[in-house]
């Protein structure tokens, strides 16, 4: 069945953006999010490409903040400093903020109405500021110019259920981050994991990937993802939180969030193995000017050190310090780490 | 020029050939080096450190060689001076953390008894800071100040957290000879042999910790945690210790000190100079104060267990 009028995609983003330590924010006086966006077509998926650039300015706080030095912290938290690299500061005494999310939705031909109608917009936006060091962000964003009905979701079960073992493996976070990321300089979200329930309506898929160890949940997740075929639309950020809704004029689908903490969450999503998945691997880049780098996450475990994680990724433990911003090589356990994988050649679009 | 046979003959040498001429020469017991003093006053200071340190027996030091007369400075018709061997070698000190820190220990055990009451202060405050970047001449780059003007926010903030740790301003702080460069570090008969540069006599513990902090950048965080734990054993050296060098660390002195040199440069291209030096030196503060915290960390961690 079809019908003809034209229907959104929308999914809300919820993160929360942290500044480092020593960039604490009096008050916000601007910020904005804004689609940066291509769209590329295959013969059987559209592609909707880029990020959600968030962009500002804030006034910094002056003060230390008395609390985190009155906290538990440890002396090395308390006495650490930026590098000069790291003071961005305008000139008139304001703190910029750019952070972007990258955003990768692939949709079927046969959803798409017309490509030209295709667009992705932040149909709103807020932000608060919990702690003098973290944004928290709100937007609803949505794609347009989509079929507003489509084949039966049975039509995919069959897929999915053939899929299924292939997907239990496939199905993992995947986190793209630009390689020059420096306004913020820390990105920490309180990790959620989505569970998401669907019903018969193909809805949003919204992937991360994490380096995950084990899979032990990930087979129930793969059963309630069954009929979920017709779109996938993943996001990635740094420990983002999503919630995904399906069609605006479709059924409603049942939507669980649970959150997780980082241990949690490794054992409920699959493996490193599953970063050949199709879909799941491409690297974001939408900016001439800017490179990414697709890195892996890495949870570590009881046991490890940097140097076995080094050894196990083949990576030397000094650029892990660095993309992670490590100031010595101790590592614990249910720490997230980044894996710089390799930079990708920026594309042009 | 300074008469070699003037030298010879009041220290006794009966050979003596210009190396470099007026500062080094060979004899026939090795190679000795000139130290020219401009103040008498200063000149005895050095003496008496320098002979002090070495009566700790911690390592042998270029102390001044006494002339034929049993005096350890010389007065010639150009001035003051005294005369010290010469050691080329460097010393190595991976592996050899306990004889550098026991010379940092004695060191600070010495300067505990000196006095100097023209001693160089090391006081630093947020207005210091603040004014530092004011004014700065035409000569320096525009964006060299811009730069600096971006940084002096961090400098108070590195300021306000040195200002927050528990050291206290009531203890007795020694009085030093700067131990300067690890390439002051020499070795001879297999022993650490340490030249003084004769500076100023510097109160507190500010010129340690810029020694610590290029030999965390030559030798790596590894060897400063071993120097570090090292340095606790010495029975003199103790956490309040530890804690002042971090505080001094943390300090901005290379943000003071670029500022009071980009005072007198005389192109833009020098102040971008200066700038990029401060970079690294930067960076060479993080990193040892890095080093230290987390070592002062990792020993809270043991105690606590």
């Amino acid at each position: 069945m079809a019908n003809e009028q034209a229907s959104t995609l929308s999914f809300s983003i919820q993160e929360a953006v942290w500044l480092n330590r020593g960039q604490e924010i009096d008050s916000v006086l601007s910020l904005s999010l804004d689609p940066d966006i291509t769209i590329q077509e295959t013969e059987d998926y559209v592609t909707v490409k880029g990020n959600l650039v968030l962009t500002g300015e804030y006034s910094p706080g002056n003060e230390v903040d008395e609390d985190q030095q009155q906290r538990n912290a440890s002396l090395s938290e308390q006495v650490s400093f930026r590098s000069i690299e790291e003071v961005r500061v305008s000139d008139e005494g304001l703190g910029t903020i750019r952070h972007p999310f990258p955003i990768d939705v692939t949709i079927p031909r046969s959803r798409i109405q017309d490509v030209d109608q295709v667009y992705v917009n932040v149909d709103s936006f807020d932000y608060d500021l919990p702690g003098n060091g973290c944004i928290e962000l709100q937007a609803d964003v949505s794609i347009s110019g989509m079929r507003g009905e489509f084949a039966s979701a049975e039509s995919y079960v069959d897929e999915t259920e053939e899929e299924t073992e292939q997907e239990a493996r496939d199905f993992h976070f995947e986190s793209v981050r630009p390689q020059e990321q420096e306004e913020v300089q820390e990105v920490r979200g309180e990790d959620v994991a989505e569970e998401e329930k669907e019903a018969s309506e193909p809805v949003v898929y919204l992937n991360r990937y994490a380096e995950a160890q084990e899979e032990d949940s990930y087979e129930e997740e793969a059963e309630q993802e069954q009929q979920q075929e017709d779109v996938y639309a993943y996001a990635h950020a740094n420990d983002m939180r999503y919630t995904a809704n399906a069609y605006q004029d479709e059924a409603v689908e049942e939507e669980q969030e649970v959150e997780k903490e980082p241990e949690e969450e490794e054992k409920t999503y699959g493996t490193r193995e599953e970063e050949n998945a199709l879909y799941l691997t491409k690297v974001l880049a939408r900016d001439d000017e800017e490179a990414f780098t697709r890195l892996r996450m890495c949870i570590v475990q009881a046991g490890e050190s940097l140097d076995t994680i080094s050894a196990r990724y083949k990576i030397p433990s000094s650029q892990i310090m660095r993309q992670n911003r490590l100031n010595e090589e101790r590592v614990e356990e249910g720490q997230i780490l980044y894996i710089p994988n390799r930079i990708s050649s920026p594309t042009s679009s | 020029m300074v008469e070699l046979e003037q030298i010879k003959g009041a220290y006794g040498f009966s050979v003596g050939e210009w190396i470099v001429p007026g500062e080094t020469f060979r004899t026939e017991k090795g190679v000795k080096t000139i130290k020219w003093w401009e103040n008498h006053h200063t000149m005895n200071w050095h003496i008496q450190w320098r002979e002090a340190l070495d009566n700790k027996g911690i390592c042998l030091t270029n102390r001044m060689i006494r002339t034929k007369d049993h005096e350890m400075s010389f007065l010639c018709t150009k001035g003051w001076l005294t005369l010290h061997d010469e050691v080329t070698s460097l010393f190595s000190y991976q592996g050899r953390e306990e004889e550098l820190a026991s010379l940092i220990a004695g060191v600070i055990n010495t300067g505990y008894t000196m006095d100097w009451r023209d001693a160089k202060g090391t006081h630093l405050s947020e207005e210091v800071i603040k004014h530092a970047v004011v004014d700065l001449p035409e000569t320096v780059d525009p964006i060299v100040q811009s730069i600096l003007k971006k940084t002096m926010d961090e400098a108070i903030t590195r300021f306000k957290k040195a200002e927050r740790l528990p050291v206290s301003s009531l203890e007795k702080c020694p009085i030093i000879d700067p131990l300067g460069s690890v390439k002051n570090g020499k070795e001879i008969f297999g022993q650490l042999f340490w030249s003084f540069l004769g500076q100023t006599p510097e109160v507190g513990y500010r010129s340690i910790t810029f020694f610590l902090r290029e030999y965390v950048s030559v030798y790596g965080k590894e060897s400063t945690n071993r120097l570090l734990t090292a340095l606790k054993e010495e029975e003199s050296f103790d956490d309040a210790i530890m804690m002042r060098l971090l505080k001094e660390a943390v300090l901005p002195w290379e943000f003071i000190k670029t500022v009071e040199k980009l005072r007198y440069v005389k192109t833009k291209e020098e102040s971008t100079r200066l700038l990029e030096e401060m970079y690294d030196t930067w960076e060479q503060s993080r990193a040892l104060v890095t080093t230290i915290s987390t070592w002062l960390d990792g020993k809270r961690e043991k105690v606590a267990n």
